[in-house]
């Protein structure tokens, strides 16, 4: 608390001057309350997205942590293994349709399918059972056949679960578009995405069609 | 009549130990009681005459007379190492948005010194539009800038390091003899007195001595 000073003089020097009241002069307005600074958000600049880096996550990596429902981050994730999934089953049965065409010799595929059609219109079972060369025909491309249809059917996709994958990666979409971050990789990423979840069974299909196409020649 | 007086520059000139600063904290008092004006005091020195007042920023400064409590306050620079911006910060604040206040330069020539910058100029010059009186406590006549001397119109004059016979030139012509003659007649009082603190008021626009 301010005291008084203890004058050694009467009043101060400007006691005469001071008992004159003051002019007074209303006020300015004050300062206006400073406003906050905008600051610009700085966005993670995109990594550089290759078709395939969109495959393998490089597209999905937002820049910083979004929230997500639980059903978002499972389709997400279901998304993001089915796309794994399926060209880890593509390469898979491209490898296989190699190596069960290796096991065929020029010919023995198209003995092998009229062995066949023989088989289905005379209703002879075990007419390969005498002639072992005829058997090994048979074994081959019985072998050969068996092994493109388990392709077919391991990447066969049913409905319901090609329309989940639909569902989800659109949802993925929408939400990015959102977020504004949707540029021509992140397109191109999620197209090639919808290809090879939607499109896993055409794929395998046009793999093991080619095969066997080559196989009778 | 005019029954109101206009606001004031005042230049309160005296070496040391002479009653600056008692007779600084006595006007303060009459400033706040009679006058009804706050009181700022701009204090680098840290003086501790002025460690009851009530530190103030520049921010709170246009909101002086609703500040609650006793109106001295004292703005002591934060940033020792930055004090001529804040000085300039403080005087652009104060010309622009404290009107009805007093300012007290606590010795001013150990920061403004030679040629002044604009913002002083212009507080300076515009007290009476602001109706804010200024103090500016120094320690000699040789020590402060001819503007100054050329624009206060009190001299509060106490024994100086200055000689009366050989003032400095800048010092305005037309009021030198009068300061000559307050000079003298503080020595001589001083000397009669066997201290320091005899002191004489020169109102620069009527040349006489109070």
């Amino acid at each position: 608390m301010f005291q008084a000073p203890t004058n050694p003089f009467e009043g101060s020097p400007l006691s005469s001057f001071l008992s004159t009241p003051p002019r007074t002069v209303a006020p300015p307005e004050p300062p206006p309350p400073p406003e906050p600074e905008v600051t610009e958000q700085q966005t993670a600049p995109t990594q550089p997205n290759s078709l395939l880096s969109s495959v393998f996550g490089g597209n999905t990596a937002t820049p910083e942590p979004e929230r997500l429902t639980a059903d978002e981050i499972r389709a997400r994730a279901e998304v993001q293994t089915r796309t794994y999934g399926a060209v880890i089953l593509l390469v898979n049965a491209l490898i296989e349709c190699v190596k069960v065409s290796m096991t065929l010799k020029k010919g023995e595929y198209a003995a092998y399918l009229e062995l066949k059609s023989n088989l289905a219109t005379d209703g002879v079972v075990n007419v390969y059972e005498s002639d072992p060369a005829v058997k090994e025909i048979w074994l081959k491309g019985k072998q050969f056949d068996e092994t493109l249809e388990a392709i077919e059917e391991e990447t066969e996709l049913e409905d319901a679960e090609a329309k989940m994958l639909f569902k989800a990666i659109k949802a993925d979409l929408e939400r990015k578009n959102q977020r504004n971050e949707v540029n021509d990789d992140s397109i191109s990423g999620i197209m090639f995405k919808l290809m090879l979840t939607r499109q896993l069974t055409n794929f395998s299909g046009l793999i093991t069609t080619f095969t066997r196409r080559s196989a009778q020649r | 009549m005019n029954e109101l007086r206009d606001s004031a520059a005042i230049l309160h000139v005296g070496m040391k130990r002479t009653g600056k600063t008692t007779a600084s904290l006595q006007m303060m008092v009459e400033f706040v009681e009679k006058q009804g004006k706050p009181v700022v005091v701009l204090d680098l020195g840290c003086h501790p005459s002025f460690d009851n007042f009530r530190r103030i920023t520049l921010e709170e400064l246009p909101k002086i007379h609703s500040l609650p409590g006793k109106k001295y306050f004292v703005y002591r620079p934060y940033e020792s190492l930055q004090v001529f911006p804040e000085i300039l910060e403080f005087c652009t604040m104060v010309s622009k948005y404290v009107r009805n206040a007093v300012v007290f330069f606590e010795d001013f020539t150990t920061y403004v010194e030679g040629n002044f910058h604009p913002i002083v100029k212009g507080l300076i010059l515009n007290s009476r539009n602001s109706c804010n009186d200024y103090v500016f406590n120094v320690h000699s006549f040789s020590d402060v800038g001819p503007f100054i001397l050329k624009h206060c119109e009190i001299y509060l004059v106490r024994e100086t390091i200055d000689d009366p016979n050989d003032l400095p030139p800048k010092i305005p012509y037309t009021i030198r003899p009068t300061v000559k003659q307050a000079l003298a007649l503080v020595l001589k009082e001083n000397q009669r007195n066997r201290n320091k603190y005899a002191y004489r008021i020169i109102y620069k626009e009527e040349n006489r001595i109070g």
